[in-house]
């Protein structure tokens, strides 16, 4: 059976999956069921001056009948007295001494700040420090959480302050409410970061009511931009991940986190250079029982690669994550219908009729049916028709191998020959 | 095969499909993941619902396999034969809020996904020196002889059949429950070392006392025997039937023509006339009718096996009872004689007690009368063991399934009393699987 | 659409002054597609001159292909 333990940092851990800092985090007694569960760790719920919530601060997305497609909070740090937060982890760590805690920190961009509370901390026995750049909303008023994340300098100098205190790892956790993630990054790297996490919350605002003209949530009556997070966010989550991993500049451990709900978001994550993930909304949907599928599935798909070690995933995939102008301008893929599985709803042929290149036609059949067809030469393959064809099966993208392949900057720089 | 064999086999081949991909990804996702779900709960072995079905969701199909095979080691059948309205399905949150989530199909599903891929979940535990013996092979002793090879035990299963399997593999209609489902269960568990010794009948071919010495344990799992006589006039007229045995017949191949075109009356309305009643309108019987001397609303059968019997184009002929069976000169069965019954005030069993109207019988014609009124027990065996019983129903301990001798256990259709419970599949692996902790604890201290 | 018509029209013009000993001398890309300039390099000292101008993109793709294969040709030598 293939091993799960990873290495992140320096910091051990039986299994790839952390919480992330968040509501399942808040206390020594969540932490301990969460252990129980089978988490390999846990971030503790960001720590620092102790605020005041409001009522209420959450608001779901739900999208055709399912719910939390997406989930929007406006939820601060830690209410309660650091104190109380260090008895929980010291107990939490003793019982537990095989489970990693980190302790998640957001104070001031100040230095004395910083060296306080990372003292403070490591004096119980946590794992490592996760820095919290990233809150979006609340924090940020109060130039802390991503209003310092979004400042590579910030980031730079906060991660330089708890270093020349720290004695272990530190992770930096970036906002995703940044053009390009790879400059924080960077800044956190430059600052000395052992290892980086990534992606926050994201900007958002979940909705209206259409009866009262409230925003979702509403604190009586007002509301105000909050933390996106869920399935939704994934597949930002990834591409944040994808181009820190792809940065040559940047050699540290990455912990992806952003909509993972089981283990094969886990692994695409880890393909994509992740070397362990955090959740937070999934446990918030379904409890800290999810992570037994997570174990599961993950070691039976390992057994079924031939990999003896969750760790021969990470990175696997980043070297085919390239930019827009390596790629092959003469790969070529055309739609096929196949008549056996299609149920004729006609859903390709409008999508490609109105979206994309007009290439799905009907045609009758010998028995006088009427089925369509992919007019092959005219299709872009685009992808369209096998995205919205709600039959498995129906539609088949065909790979048509092209014998040199010819990327956008090869044939720019042959044009440029030509004072093209 | 000619093609008309080839054909009467295609009769028999599993009436339900399997879930379509796509089906499967909508139906699964429709679960909700409850928290101390009813649906675990209403299930006799407590499979754990949200967590199988959720792996499905991801597409780890062997650990679905392994949530479900854990907790029923005869999950394959079961998800064919359990009356999953009354239980797992019928218990769902989605009931009332919209439609409950088809458990059974979706445990079927992995089932089969099983069955093609098979997959090694489960292992046999460290060999811990004691021996059992499991005395029948059908659910109940399977499922105990599993659970004790995990647990360590030398499992050694005694069987009379030529095949192991109990009524899962000879008494559920093939239509239902292929014969391959059953075997390939056994198949897992004698892949943990439990040796199943087919064509073996304690009592004749092994003593009872070789059982008794040669064992630290001995579990009775012999489930019940053949249907009684009916104990009317002209019960051995050629063409009348055993239920079980003809079922048992066309399970082993016997596919005749004997039926074809006749016209039946299946008497009894239970699980067994059901299937005898849809097994012989397969084999070619004209007409089928089920005569019943109680209403609709007393027949054992369940609600899916009766709207089953009905698309089948079975007849009903509620609150009749038959008197006696006549015959031409030959000694072959003309017709079946009938009085109709009136229901007075409940019985015993909380059913109306059927009254016989005596002035006004009547006659239905037949060429075919099969009896499926229930099955016997083998009383001369249960009493051999010298065991305590009730009409042949084995007194247990409920908590550990310890008979009136504590060396040996009962569990399955042996212990089914009237009125107690359900004769069902399910219950019997659960059976098997506490008669299977019950030992374990028992022994423990000695080993 | 039928966009494979005119792609196959505009392969037919480039192929023709190909075949005719014509080659690329000059390509300009802007907003309306792709200018090619061509120019007759023949055994007989014909110095003709041709310009397509190219609007479908598999077309636009041809040309820089027919570069790269001429690219690819020489290489080895
Ligand atoms: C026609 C029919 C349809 C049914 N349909 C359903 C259904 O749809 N759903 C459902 O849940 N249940 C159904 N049942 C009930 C179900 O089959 C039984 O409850 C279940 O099989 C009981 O399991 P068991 O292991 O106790 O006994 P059995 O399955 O009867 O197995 C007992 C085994 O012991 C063997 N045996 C007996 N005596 C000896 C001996 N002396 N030595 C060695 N071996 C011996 C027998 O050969 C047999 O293999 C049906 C039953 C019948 C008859
Ligand atoms: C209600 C809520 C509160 C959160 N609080 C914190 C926090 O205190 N500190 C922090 O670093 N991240 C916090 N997060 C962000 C999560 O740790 C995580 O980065 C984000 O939700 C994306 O992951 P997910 O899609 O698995 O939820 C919070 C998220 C939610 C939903
Ligand atoms: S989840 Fe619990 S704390 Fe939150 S609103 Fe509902 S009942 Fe209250
Ligand atoms: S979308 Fe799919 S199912 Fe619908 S018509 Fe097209 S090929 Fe057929
Ligand atoms: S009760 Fe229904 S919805 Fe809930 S877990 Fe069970 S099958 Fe799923």
């Amino acid at each position: 059976m293939a091993d799960l333990h990873i290495d992140f940092a320096g910091i051990k851990s039986k299994n790839p999956f952390w919480l992330a800092s968040g509501p399942p985090t808040n206390t020594g007694y969540q932490v301990q069921r969460a252990f129980d569960a089978g988490w390999g760790g846990a971030v503790w719920k960001t720590l620092g001056d102790p605020v005041i919530n409001v009522t209420s601060r959450f608001s779901g997305l739900n999208y055709g009948g399912q719910r939390v497609a997406g989930f929007n909070n406006i939820e601060l740090i830690t209410d309660r007295p650091l104190e109380v937060n260090l008895r929980e982890i010291r107990e939490t760590k003793r019982a537990y001494p095989d489970h990693a805690i980190i302790a998640s920190l957001m104070v001031e961009p100040k230095q004395e700040k910083w060296h306080e509370i990372v003292k403070r901390v490591e004096d119980v026995g946590v794992d490592g420090l996760e820095l919290n750049f990233g809150c979006p909303h609340g924090m940020a008023e109060r130039r802390m959480g991503s209003a310092s994340g979004q400042v590579p300098d910030l980031v730079e100098k906060q991660t330089y302050w708890t270093k020349e205190a720290a004695e272990t790892p530190v992770i930096v956790k970036l906002t995703p409410n940044i053009t390009d993630i790879t400059a924080t990054a960077d800044a956190a790297v430059q600052g000395g970061a052992d290892a980086i996490s990534m992606i926050n919350t994201i900007n958002s605002l979940m909705g209206v009511d259409l009866d009262t003209w409230n925003t979702f949530p509403n604190i009586a009556g007002k509301g105000t931009h909050g933390g996106y997070s869920g399935p939704a966010v994934k597949p930002i989550a990834l591409s944040m991940v994808a181009e820190c991993a792809t940065q040559p500049d940047i050699q540290v451990p990455i912990s992806g986190i952003g909509g993972i709900e089981n283990w094969q978001d886990a692994v695409e994550f880890m393909l994509m250079g992740a070397s362990n993930v955090q959740v937070c909304t999934a446990a918030m949907h379904h409890g800290f029982r999810i992570v037994e599928d997570m174990i599961d599935g993950l070691t039976n798909y390992l057994d079924e690669k031939g990999l003896n070690s969750a760790m021969d995933l990470v990175g696997q995939s980043v070297s085919k994550y390239k930019k827009w102008g390596d790629l092959d301008l003469n790969h070529k893929r055309v739609a096929r219908i196949n008549q056996d599985y299609c149920i004729h709803c006609n859903k390709c042929h409008i999508s490609c009729e109105d979206a994309a290149h007009q290439c799905i036609e009907f045609y009758t059949e010998s028995d006088g049916t009427r089925a369509l067809k992919v007019r092959e030469e005219d299709c872009v393959g685009c992808n369209l028709c096998s995205i919205v064809c709600p039959a498995d099966g129906a539609i088949e993208m065909i790979e048509q191998p092209s014998d040199v392949s010819m990327t956008w900057n090869e044939r720019q720089r042959l044009i440029s020959v030509f004072g093209g | 095969m000619d093609s008309a064999a080839t054909h009467a086999w295609k009769i028999f081949d599993e009436v339900k499909p399997d879930m379509k991909p796509k089906e499967v990804m909508e139906e699964a996702n429709r679960c909700l993941f409850c928290y101390d779900a009813p649906c675990m709960k209403a299930c006799p072995t407590h499979i754990d619902v949200p967590l199988f079905i959720k792996k499905i969701t991801t597409g780890n199909m062997k650990g679905s396999a392994r949530i479900i095979m854990e907790a029923n080691p005869v999950a394959a059948t079961c998800a064919r034969v359990c009356p999953t309205e009354e239980l797992c399905e019928g218990a769902c949150v989605l009931n009332d809020a919209s439609l409950p989530i088809m458990i059974g199909d979706l445990q079927r599903h992995t089932m089969n996904w099983a069955m093609k891929n098979n997959p090694q979940l489960f292992e046999a535990g460290e060999q811990n020196g004691k021996r059992v013996a499991v005395i029948g092979a059908g659910p109940a002793g399977l499922s105990s002889a599993r659970e004790l090879a995990r647990y360590g035990y030398q499992v050694t299963v005694f069987e009379k059949q030529a095949e192991a399997g109990g009524l899962d593999t000879y008494g559920i209609v093939p239509f239902r429950l292929p014969k391959h489902v059953a075997l390939w269960e056994v198949e897992q568990i004698k892949k943990l070392g439990v040796s199943i010794q087919t064509n073996t009948e304690v009592g004749k071919d092994v003593s009872i006392q070789a059982v008794l010495d040669g064992f630290d344990a001995v579990i009775l799992a012999i489930g019940m025997a053949h249907v009684p006589p009916l104990g009317i006039p002209g019960e051995e007229l050629d063409g009348v039937f055993d239920a079980i045995q003809l079922i048992e017949r066309v399970k082993s191949g016997h596919v005749t023509d004997r039926f074809s075109g006749k016209k039946a009356v299946v008497i009894g309305a239970g699980n067994t006339a059901i299937d005898a009643a849809t097994c012989l309108k397969r084999l070619g019987a004209a007409r089928v009718q089920i005569v019943y001397r109680r209403s609709e609303k007393e027949m054992t059968a369940y609600p899916f096996e009766y709207r089953f019997a009905k698309e089948e184009g079975i007849e009903f002929r509620w609150q009749t009872q038959p008197k006696r069976i006549e015959g031409d000169e030959n000694g072959n069965v003309t017709s079946v004689v009938c009085a109709p019954i009136m229901l007075g005030e409940k019985d015993a069993s909380g059913r109306r007690r059927p009254i016989e109207i005596d002035n006004a019988p009547f006659a239905i014609n037949a060429d075919i009368v099969v009896k499926a009124i229930g099955q016997m027990r083998d009383i001369p065996l249960i009493e051999a063991f010298d065991l305590a019983h009730d009409h042949g129903v084995v007194a247990v301990d409920p908590l550990t399934y310890q008979t009136s001798n504590p060396k040996v256990y009962a569990a399955g259709d042996v212990i089914f009393g009237n009125g107690k419970g359900e004769a069902m599949v399910v219950a019997a692996a659960e059976q098997g699987k506490k008669t299977a902790q019950a030992i374990h604890e028992q022994l423990l201290s000695k080993i | 659409m039928h966009e494979h018509q005119f792609y196959l029209e505009e392969k037919q013009k480039i192929d023709t002054l190909l075949g005719n000993e014509f080659r690329i001398v000059a390509i300009n890309e802007n907003l309306s597609g792709m200018f090619v300039a061509f120019k007759q390099m023949g055994d007989q000292g014909n110095t003709a001159h041709a310009t397509l101008h190219l609007l479908i993109p598999e077309t636009r793709k041809y040309v820089t292909n027919l570069l790269l294969a001429e690219k690819v040709d020489q290489s080895p030598t």
